[in-house]
């Protein structure tokens, strides 16, 4: 080896040696800075938790009951929800849908159902046009003229309304009328 | 009902068997699964609540009316997400926050603690007053943050939840919540320096 190659060794071995430094430097910079912001992160957060625990712990001892009692309206069972709760419930909702459906098809189909509303009314109106004929018949309207005069005059005769419908009853009972 | 947890059972995360047990009490309308939710979830809603609208008042009164719209939703089965009611409740909680806020019935002020404390400064250890001074720092730190890294901070922080049930909240995934977590703190963190206080950071 000459001297001038031991000259140029040594001399790769210092600037080596620099850059490792230097290296080992930066990296320790880097590292200590990785270190330097996680404990700011943990130092806020620690902080950020104590005033978390502080507005947590701001309300009374009654915080929770209060709590619960604005709740509580609300986690009861709405009616349709109670008549369906559980499974015989579900059971009984799920019966009583089918038994109204078949009901509703029974009535439908049954034999002697009644009239569909457009013959109901039919047959009404013909019920009111006899029972009109029958009023206005002339032997009806007879009948009452008829039955008028005979209180009328009895009445005249005996001056009270009670005995004049005494007498009409007792013509009524013989048959006169 | 039965006595719900008080302030020092609150919060406690159930375990997923229990959760479901409760859950499916809750949908009964038993008394004791309510007690149970309300005792793991109650002031949790409330702190992530009282964070935005600060009034002690109004936040109890969003906290009541979450908690009856989950009851309302429980009994009727409009909670289809199993396994995820965490990231649904605290939907249901930000959303009514948010509602709120856009009303305007937002009562309090930044500072407003301040006001509020003032009277019982006399009553108040030096390290007492000194912790109140601090967190109304952080409070009002967070005031300058924008939307996305204020909520990020909140469900994390105020609603305790997991990176992976915020992930499911805001349907990201639990690599990008982290990251977005991390920002958030580096924002701040630069809140707070910039006001002064970033020594306690």
């Amino acid at each position: 080896m000459s001297a001038g190659e031991g000259t140029h060794d040594r001399e790769a071995l210092e600037a080596a040696e620099r850059l490792g430094r230097a290296e080992r430097g930066a990296a320790g910079g880097a590292f200590e800075a990785r270190v330097s912001a996680a404990a700011a992160d943990a130092a806020l957060s620690a902080w950020l938790d104590d005033l978390a625990a502080a507005e947590a712990g701001t309300p009374d001892a009654g915080f929770e009951r209060r709590l619960l009692d604005a709740v509580a309206p609300a986690t009861a069972p709405a009616p349709l929800r109670l008549a369906t709760h559980g499974r015989a419930g579900r059971w009984a909702a799920a019966a009583a849908v089918l038994g109204l459906v078949a009901g509703g098809a029974w009535l439908a189909v049954r034999p002697g159902a009644p009239p569909e509303p457009r013959e109901a009314g039919a047959a009404l109106a013909q019920d009111m046009g006899l029972l009109l004929e029958m009023y206005e018949e002339p032997s009806w309207s007879v009948e009452l003229v008829d039955l008028r005069s005979r209180a009328e005059s009895v009445s005249d005769a005996l001056g009270s309304p009670w005995q004049a419908f005494e007498a009409v009853s007792e013509s009524l009972a013989e048959g006169a009328l | 009902m039965d006595e719900p947890a008080g302030p020092r059972e609150a919060g406690v995360e159930p375990g997923e068997e229990a959760l479901r047990v409760a859950l499916a009490g809750a949908a009964r309308g038993e008394e004791r699964a309510w007690a149970a939710l309300v005792g793991w979830y109650g002031r949790r809603v409330f702190a992530l609540a009282r964070s935005r609208v600060r009034d002690v008042d109004v936040a109890e009164d969003i906290t009541q009316s979450v908690f009856t719209t989950v009851a309302a939703k429980l009994r009727d089965g409009g909670y289809a997400e199993r396994g995820r009611f965490e990231a649904w409740l605290f939907r249901v909680a930000m959303n009514r926050v948010r509602d709120e806020v856009r009303r305007g019935r937002r009562r309090a002020v930044p500072g407003g603690d301040a006001v509020l404390h003032a009277g019982a400064d006399h009553d108040l250890g030096d390290q007492a007053e000194q912790r109140r001074l601090e967190l109304d720092r952080l409070r009002g730190a967070l005031d300058g943050l924008g939307e996305a890294d204020r909520e990020v901070i909140e469900l994390r922080h105020h609603a305790q939840m997991s990176f992976k049930a915020i992930a499911e909240h805001l349907d990201e995934p639990v690599g990008t919540v982290l990251a977005r977590h991390h920002r958030a703190l580096k924002k701040l963190r630069d809140v707070l320096q910039a006001a002064g206080a970033g020594g306690a950071a």
